[in-house]
């Protein structure tokens, strides 16, 4: 009778204060691949958690229907049971457990018996993991594996109760571009043995190549829908932003001066591992006023490679100079001091202080800023912080605001700031854009090219391969914890790097 | 003339809220009910000797509690002090009675011994990467045995002896009606709530606390941190056993068991949370002084002794619970 396998009706949904989805409607066909693309705090989440029965029934108004039939989610477990598979953002697998077990939780024994051995299980994934053609290893280890091996380790547990729907929650945002492929392979084979699939992301390549059609969200509130022959990327941006951004990647003066930086040899261990190292070997330079960008593959080295700058990695070998003098980096203060600041990666786990506000945050590089006679002086905190706020546009009621009511855009300025906040003369950003959206990655662009006018020296590190050639001056491309090449901006194609890669 | 009545009320109601929304005033309440009704039931209570005495009584261990409030804060443990202050006083009265060593060297080697055996502690943890509650109980085990070999697990007694009759006159002085270790307690409590909410030191603590990785790339050495608060606590055990020597007038290789216990509970009740980051040294004021009125009440209401161990621990976990809903509360948002 429906022609859609999956569907919400009028969706709203209220928090204290906000309406994070706001009558909206989502339609999923048989076999299709439907996009999802909006930019943090548009809603996707929220709407997703209603369809996986997160928010059970009664906690937000509208309707959903599973093949044309209303039901009633009661808990994600209940969602499963009536067809809709869901894999979540973050990495969520047992480590200690083997991938068999991972992808069994839930039903590991058959409905005859209530035993279960670990060979009756392996032989089952093994059959499993065959049919939808995912490749590992039944008997392995979970740690052992990657982070892409974890990403499908979850898409074959979700797919384990035979889906009719199955939601990925930005299943790509940790993954190389070999995961990716091997990932958006494995979803197009779903789609031709008739499974749907919602897909989330941030990326319009992404969308461009998989999805069938694309729904734009915006401040919860459902924007457009097009099919897969209207697509056109401006349009979905200027429908996601709510504005055009004409200049996604803005142009720089380079004034590009002496030698800022040299790293010569540097190696470190593995921590674990005997006789083997992380990184080996590492040498490159940085100028002023110079972006320099350091692509390779996750796994590479590059996070390493900036951690033993900074010295929270222990280089076992390695000299590092600093306007051509050597200097002694032993621990990040030694770093700092040196004119060193860092932007990690990882927001959530080593950004910011979650149990405190924007104040407390920013001041936090440079606490002797604020000390007057071994006191800390709240005038001056204040100061410091708002103007930074001022300078990066942090949206906030004020600096008292705690960071965990940030949206992802706005936590990442304040890390930013913290970083700027010990005044650096080198600036290494490891992913300093991930999991933002358009119009706040537009900002940041923006404002690494204000700091390189103000003289300040960036080392960036990107799994986006477009925006690290777009931003960057030169190149250093790394793999298997090696440099494999330099490239500067003429020779540097997305081929060139992803070549070097490879090796 | 409505809003003029309103006025008033919607600014105090606000009031209200504000102060609610400090997270001792949520301890406080709680204490506050609690000496409300003992008074009713009992007005002994609120009797200024009684008061005295309850004051006495905490500030035998309110000193350990403000060392352990540091390393709380900076998310460890330390369940070894108790019995380092037995292994502390019983070294301080072995010196001063066996040696016959002059009282002050005496002091100055029991503050170096117990500053070493906390920088132990804090080493083991920091730097040989060993948990903290292993290395603690390790701790705890050998400063107990420790002090019952240097007595042959009996009393030293330095009451009396030549020398020490000013140290015994200290221990016994009423300033201000009470005890030099509860004026001590006091000051430092005060000392504590500055370092901890006006210097960088205190920043540094609450950071690491929250999230070390953070902590570290703000350029702190967060080693040091973490070190250093095991250090405070060391120097607390040293103060705290002399002052139970000069009071005592003998040391007794039992002192000090189970004080742990009450010590983490009570920084626990006034709101420190066991993960570290959060919670402040007025919130320990309170805990320590909400856990010896429940102690001081169950006494004045003739409640078996052993039914206190059982509410103390039934206190302690709902202000745990209580500590995570908060946090839950506050990160929550996040989603």
């Amino acid at each position: 009778m429906s022609d859609y396998v999956l569907e919400a009706r009028n969706i709203i949904k209220t928090f204290p204060g906000v309406k994070a989805v706001d009558d909206v409607s989502l339609e999923v066909k048989k076999g299709e691949i439907m996009g999802l693309i909006g930019e943090n705090g548009a809603g996707k989440s929220t709407i997703l958690r209603v369809m996986n029965g997160l928010y059970k029934h009664g906690t937000y108004k509208g309707k959903i229907y599973v093949n044309g039939n209303e039901v009633k989610f009661s808990s994600p477990h209940d969602a499963l049971l009536k067809g809709i598979g869901f894999v979540p953002q973050e990495i969520n697998v047992m480590d200690d457990l083997t991938v068999a077990e991972n992808i069994f939780v839930g039903h590991l024994s058959s409905d005859k018996s209530s035993f279960t051995s670990p060979n009756v299980l392996s032989k089952r994934a093994a059959d499993f993991l065959k049919k939808n053609k995912i490749n590992l290893v039944p008997q392995m280890r979970v740690r052992m594996l990657s982070i892409g091996q974890k990403q499908l380790l979850m898409i074959a547990r979700a797919l384990s109760w035979n889906p009719n729907v199955l939601i990925l929650d930005e299943p790509t945002t940790a993954l190389s571009n070999e995961d990716v492929d091997n990932l958006f392979h494995i979803v197009r084979d779903l789609k031709e043995r008739g499974t749907s699939i919602v897909f989330v992301t941030h990326k319009l390549e992404e969308i461009v190549s998989l999805t069938d059609s694309v729904t734009i969200l915006r401040d919860g509130k459902k924007i457009s829908t097009y099919q897969k022959k209207e697509y056109n990327t401006n349009k979905i941006v200027t429908d996601m932003v709510g504005r055009e951004i004409s200049n996604m990647y803005p142009k720089r003066r380079t004034n590009i001066g002496e030698e800022i930086l040299r790293v010569e040899g540097l190696t470190v261990e593995h921590p674990r591992i005997q006789n083997r190292n992380l990184i080996e070997d590492i040498e490159f330079n940085l100028n002023k006023g110079e972006v320099l960008g350091i692509a390779g593959l996750v796994g590479s080295g590059r996070s390493e490679t900036l951690g033993a700058i900074f010295g929270q990695l222990h280089h076992k070998k390695g000299k590092i100079y600093i306007d051509k003098k050597e200097v002694s980096i032993s621990n990040t203060g030694d770093a700092i001091k040196n004119g060193i600041a860092m932007v990690t990666e990882d927001r959530k786990n080593d950004g910011l202080l979650m149990l405190a506000n924007i104040k407390q945050n920013i001041v936090l590089s440079n606490l002797k800023k604020i000390i007057k006679a071994l006191r800390i002086k709240k005038s001056l905190e204040e100061e410091v912080a708002n103007s930074y706020m001022k300078k990066l546009k942090i949206k906030a009621t004020n600096a008292q605001t705690m960071v965990v009511n940030l949206s992802g855009g706005n936590q990442q300025k304040v890390v930013l700031a913290k970083a700027l906040n010990s005044e650096p003369r080198i600036l290494m950003l490891d992913e300093p854009t991930k999991g933002i959206d358009v119009g706040s990655k537009n900002e940041i662009y923006n404002l690494i090219n204000d700091l390189v006018e103000m003289g300040i020296s960036i080392i960036m590190v990107s799994s986006e391969l477009p925006e690290l050639l777009a931003m960057c001056d030169r190149f250093v491309v790394l793999a298997g914890g090696k440099v494999t090449g330099q490239l500067d901006k003429r020779e540097a194609t997305q081929e060139a790097i992803m070549l070097k890669c490879c090796l | 003339m409505n809003t003029n009545i309103k006025r008033p009320i919607k600014g105090f109601v606000s009031a209200i809220k504000r102060i609610l929304a400090v997270q001792e005033v949520t301890v406080l309440i709680p204490l506050l009910v609690l000496v409300g009704i003992v008074t009713a039931i009992n007005p002994v209570f609120v009797d200024p000797g009684n008061l005295r005495a309850l004051a006495r009584m905490f500030s035998a261990w309110g000193l350990l509690a403000i060392g352990e409030t540091f390393i709380i804060l900076i998310g460890e443990i330390d369940i070894s002090v108790g019995s380092m202050v037995s292994f502390a006083t019983m070294f301080l009265a072995y010196m001063i009675a066996m040696l016959g060593l002059p009282l002050y060297l005496a002091i100055i080697l029991t503050i170096a011994l117990t500053v070493a055996l906390s920088l132990i502690n804090g080493l083991c943890i920091v730097k040989l990467k060993i948990h903290a509650f292993i290395t603690t109980i390790a701790m705890l085990n050998i400063c107990r045995g420790a002090a019952r070999v240097l007595s042959f697990a009996r009393s030293i007694k330095i009451y009396g002896l030549e020398g020490t009759e000013g140290f015994s006159r200290f221990g016994m002085a009423e300033p201000l009606g009470t005890n030099w270790a509860f004026v001590i307690f006091i000051a430092l409590i005060i000392v504590g709530q500055f370092v901890l909410r006006k210097t960088s030191y205190g920043r540094k603590i609450y950071a690491t606390g929250d999230n070390k990785n953070v902590a570290k790339i703000a350029g702190i050495n967060i080693d040091r941190v973490k070190i250093s608060t095991f250090v405070i606590s060391g120097v607390m055990v040293a103060l705290t056993a002399i002052l139970l020597l000069a009071k005592q007038g003998t040391a007794n290789p039992n002192f000090g068991q189970g004080w742990e216990l009450m010590i983490i509970a009570a920084t626990a009740i006034g709101g420190i949370s066991l993960v570290g980051g959060s919670g402040s040294m007025i919130g320990t004021l309170i805990g320590v002084v909400l856990f010896a009125t429940i102690s001081n009440i169950l006494i004045l209401l003739e409640v078996n002794q052993h039914m206190q161990s059982v509410l103390t621990g039934i206190i302690m976990v709902l202000s745990v619970i209580i500590d995570i809903r908060r946090r839950n509360k506050l990160l929550g948002n996040a989603a």
